[in-house]
Parts: structure tokens; C-alpha cells; sequence
């Protein structure tokens, strides 16, 4: 089996004298923590914000938020951006927390991703971004990245691509993650990158959206786009014109020629004109 | 503020109903989906280029006209279409008049270029819509230009006014522009079941070999109900023929520019 959790509870060991510094009894001074600047979540939704203003007002902070201690003055924030800023909203002073260990950015980074991936809370592009990040920044690889958050490196890979995706589809992406009725999704914007052009993923991803396309749909068009990449070449037209040409002089009467379709069409005019070309086909024969 | 190298091309072909608006409106639009900013300038007094944007002039409206007669400020004259990243400055029929009004003016072949010069930096991409003559108003295209791109329609006739547009484009090199070079030429209104469609294009890649692009403009009527609409297609039809052919003119193009 997988390992899912990926941080066991050795990371969450602490036995310094934090008195100081307003931790007493695993709550917090609000005021002393930071927030990480590499947080990988940086779409936050209003709404789902305010649920969590209400939830915290009647039954206050469950989940402690996780923090690390960088002097002897502040905290910085690994995971619980949500709950912090709600508990600002709500002017708390104090919230619980747990106060973890992190040797690196690198494992501070995997924290904060690996939280808001196991709640399956960050968006597609959000996951990306950090992905991005792990990799670019601290040099990961795809490989070493799917380890250490419990996802396949296929996974990752696939989610990676979709850094290359232009801006404002990006955006829309990030801003229609919670709604389920918006057309374009995580399947279709890896369909779309298969084009490479911008101009073609712009074109198809409007029309996606305007006209609802499901991602099968959406695939075929990306295969009849591509397929169009190879029109009929130039050079057979002229190669096609050049056969008919002397074929009509030979014969004396319009003749097609269909590389494509494969055939050679020969006109006649009347029953004496057919019998004509046949005897000119017939004596050419040696 | 300079933001963008910008490239003027321009639409011009002397022989009217080639596609030139067509082509006009339908590269401008694909071209500004990747979301940078591109400009239609409609310098043709029939104002169709306008019209199938669906833009509307009334009495107040600034156009090209005022532009190029009146010295109005461009920023004034530069309106926005159904399209995010595309403008347009508008024409109208009072530039019939510019002509002859231009006429007894001073560098009268410079005007466009000096409107033009107002906005670099501004837009990636300018795209000018010229009038099917090889006047004044064409003059001013071609000396404001970068480059021209040529729809050629799959008749005879096209054919021979090529070599007057030439010409043309010679002049216009030695005297007025001589950085001018041309971007393209389109075949439009192909129609491949017809012999003298696919003798046009013989002739013509005969003639400008790897100028001719790949991409050919094929017969399609959702182009022409298009402008009805003011729409240009991709927001009419996307899924038509037009459609799919223009944006594969406009890919080809970016190609050959980056």
C-alpha cells in the first residue's frame, strides 16, 4: 500500500520552552504567526470562507493549525491558512496549534501541500503551482514529488502539464473550481494542451465553454484540428494537375486522377468518343 | 509605455470582393484570442470591416477620418469590440472624401503613418483593412505598413491584377516605404472540385512559391453570414469551415513571426 499519510508524528514533536512567545496549553497568540509565502493554496473561496467564520463562531477551532518557529519572537505558518484568517475575521487572540518541526522550505512546502492534498482542497492549477515549485525551486523530480505527497508519478506528471495552459484559462479554472456546472475541467484542459498552438487551445477552449463540449468531444476535435495540420499537400495538386494534364493530351478528353480516393476518371462525350478512347488505351497496349 | 514590438500588416488587394475585409476581420479576431491586443484599422469608406464587428457610427463617433483629416487624437478614435483584446478604429463613408481632401496636403502619403506612429508599443498586432482601389487611401496603407498580405480569389481575373498590386508594391518600396515586404499571399474562395481553383493555386505557388500560405481559404457561406451579424466567426460559427480555416491562418502566421 501507498503511503498516504507521508509525515508520520515524528514531525510533530516539540519540547522547547515556547512560554515566551504565548504558546501555553497548545493554543497560540495569533499575532506571533507569520503565514508562509509559499503557500501553495492562493485561490480562497469567499463563501466557503465565511462557512468556516460561522462554524468557528459555535463550536470555535477544532483542527489545530500546524506552525514552526523561526526566532524567538514568531511563528510561521506550515498549514490552517483558512482557519487563521477566519480567526482573524473573528478577531480571536489565541488559536490551538501544533508546533512542528521542519528542517527545509522543501519539507515546509510538502507540508503545506501534502495537508491541502490529503483534504483534496486545492485546485488543479494550485496543485500544479506547487508541484512547480518542488520541482524548479528544490530541484525534485517528478518521481521524488510523487513519493513524497502519495501520488503516482504519472499523476504528477499529467498535473504538471498543466502549467504550460495560457493565463486566462488558468484563471477560469481557478475560479470555477467549486462549481460543478462550469464546462471546462482538469480532463478537458489536458485534451486542449495536446494542441501546443496557442491560438488553437484559445479557439477551442471558448468554444468548449460556449458550446458545453464534453472531453470526448472535445478529443475529436483536437484529432480533426491536428489532422488538418496536413493539408492536402501542395505538391501532390501540382503532381495530380501535371498527370491530368498529359493524360487529357494523350486521350483527348478530361481525366480526373484521386491520389486520395485512388482512381483515374476518364470523360466521353458520346458512345463514338468512348469507343474512341478505348481504342486509344487498346493500341497503346504494346 | 512600449509594451510590444508592434507589426503593421496590411489587407490589400486593388480588386474588390477577394476577401480582403474578410480576411481583415477574421485574423484580427483569431489573433487576438491569445490575449494580446491586437488593432483593426478599417481604412475602406465602404466601412464593412466596421459594420461586421458589429460596430456602430453615429454623428459623435471618431473615425480613421477624423484621424487622418483632422488630426483628432487617436486614443479618442480607437473603439472596443465583442472581442476583449481587439480594437478597432472605425471608417466611414465621409472618407470617400479624404481623397480629394488629401489631396493639396503636405506628406499627404504619410498620414495613416503618422496616426499609426501614435500607437507603437501599444498593440502587437495592427491589421488594416484597405479599400479595393489603388488610390490615396491604399497609398497611406501601404507606406504605414511592415508588410501586406494578398488575398487572391481563385479567378482569372485575380491573376492579372496581381501584377498591377505588384507594381504597386514596387513603387510604393522605391519611393515611400522601402522596408515594405510581403507577409503572405491568401488564395480565398477555394473550392477544391473546381479545376480553375486548383489551377489559381498552381499558378500563383509557381509565382511566390513559399509566400502562398498553407492555409487556404476555402468557399464557405457562414463567412459571409457572418458580417450580418457583426460577428466575426469565431464568435458566429466556430465550428464551421471559415472558422477553422482562419484560425489556421492565424496560427501560421504567428508561426512565421516568432
Amino acid at each position: 500500500m501507498n503511503n498516504r499519510l507521508g509525515k508520520g508524528i515524528e514531525a510533530l514533536i516539540n519540547s522547547k520552552n515556547l512560554d515566551d512567545r504565548g504558546y501555553i496549553d497548545g493554543f497560540v497568540n495569533i499575532n506571533k504567526i507569520k503565514t508562509n509565502p509559499n503557500q501553495p493554496r492562493k485561490y480562497f473561496n469567499q463563501k466557503s470562507l465565511d462557512k468556516l467564520v460561522e462554524s468557528i463562531k459555535e463550536k470555535g477551532i477544532l483542527q489545530p493549525i500546524a506552525i514552526k518557529s523561526i526566532d524567538d519572537d514568531y511563528f510561521e505558518l506550515i498549514a490552517g491558512e483558512r482557519r487563521l484568517r477566519a480567526a482573524k475575521i473573528l478577531k480571536l487572540e489565541t488559536v490551538p496549534a501544533y508546533i512542528i518541526k521542519v528542517d527545509s522550505e522543501v519539507e515546509k512546502l510538502e507540508l503545506a501541500l501534502i495537508e491541502n492534498i490529503q483534504r483534496n482542497d486545492l485546485n488543479a492549477i494550485e496543485e500544479a503551482e506547487a508541484y512547480n515549485l518542488l520541482k524548479n525551486k528544490y530541484n525534485l523530480t517528478h518521481k521524488e514529488i510523487a513519493k513524497r505527497v502519495g501520488k503516482s508519478r504519472t499523476e504528477i506528471t499529467r498535473t504538471l502539464e498543466l502549467i504550460k495552459l495560457p493565463n486566462n484559462i488558468k484563471d477560469a479554472l481557478i475560479e470555477n473550481s467549486n462549481d460543478s456546472t462550469f464546462p471546462f475541467t482538469r480532463g478537458h484542459a489536458r485534451t486542449i494542451l495536446i494542441l501546443k498552438d496557442s491560438i488553437k487551445i484559445q479557439a477551442l477552449y471558448q468554444r468548449i465553454v460556449k458550446e458545453k463540449l464534453s472531453v470526448r468531444k472535445t478529443e475529436q476535435l483536437v484529432k480533426k484540428v491536428n489532422k488538418n495540420l496536413t493539408p492536402p499537400e501542395r505538391k501532390t495538386i501540382k503532381n495530380i494537375l501535371k498527370e491530368e494534364n498529359s493524360l487529357s493530351r494523350v486521350l483527348a478528353t478530361k481525366v480526373e486522377v484521386s491520389s486520395s480516393r485512388k482512381y483515374i476518371k476518364i470523360h466521353f462525350k458520346s458512345e463514338k468518343d468512348k469507343v474512341r478512347i478505348i481504342d486509344i488505351i487498346a493500341s497503346s497496349k504494346k | 509605455m512600449k509594451l510590444f514590438n508592434s507589426k503593421t500588416i496590411a489587407i490589400a488587394n486593388q480588386k474588390g470582393g477577394v476577401g480582403k475585409t474578410t480576411t481583415a476581420v477574421n485574423l484580427a479576431a483569431y489573433l487576438s484570442i491569445t490575449e494580446t491586443p491586437i488593432l483593426l484599422i478599417d481604412m475602406d469608406p465602404q466601412a464593412n470591416a466596421t459594420s461586421g464587428l458589429g460596430i456602430e457610427i453615429d454623428n459623435k463617433s471618431k473615425t480613421i477620418y477624423d484621424a487622418i483629416i483632422d488630426n483628432a487624437s487617436v486614443d479618442k478614435c480607437i473603439h472596443k469590440t465583442n472581442l476583449k483584446y481587439l480594437d478597432i478604429i472605425p471608417s466611414t463613408y465621409s472618407l470617400v472624401g479624404a481623397e480629394i481632401e488629401l489631396v493639396p496636403q503636405m506628406k499627404r502619403e504619410d498620414r495613416l503613418k503618422n496616426v499609426i506612429n501614435q500607437l507603437q508599443g501599444k498593440y502587437k498586432y495592427i491589421i488594416i483593412d484597405s479599400a479595393p482601389s489603388l488610390g490615396l487611401l491604399t497609398l497611406n496603407v501601404l507606406s504605414a505598413s511592415n508588410s501586406v498580405i494578398i488575398p487572391v480569389q481563385c479567378e482569372y481575373y485575380a491573376l492579372e491584377g496581381l501584377s498591377q498590386l505588384l507594381n504597386t508594391i514596387r513603387l510604393v518600396q522605391k519611393h515611400l516605404n522601402k522596408d515594405l515586404f510581403i507577409e503572405g499571399i491568401l488564395i480565398t474562395m477555394y473550392d477544391n472540385r473546381l479545376n480553375l481553383s486548383k489551377q489559381v493555386l498552381q499558378e500563383v505557388s509557381e509565382y511566390f512559391d513559399d509566400k502562398v500560405y498553407k492555409t487556404l481559404i476555402k468557399r464557405n457561406v457562414r463567412l459571409g453570414e457572418a458580417p450580418s451579424h457583426g460577428m466575426p466567426i469565431l464568435l458566429y460559427d466556430a465550428s464551421s469551415v471559415g472558422a477553422q480555416n482562419y484560425m489556421e491562418l492565424a496560427s501560421e502566421i504567428l508561426e512565421k513571426n516568432e
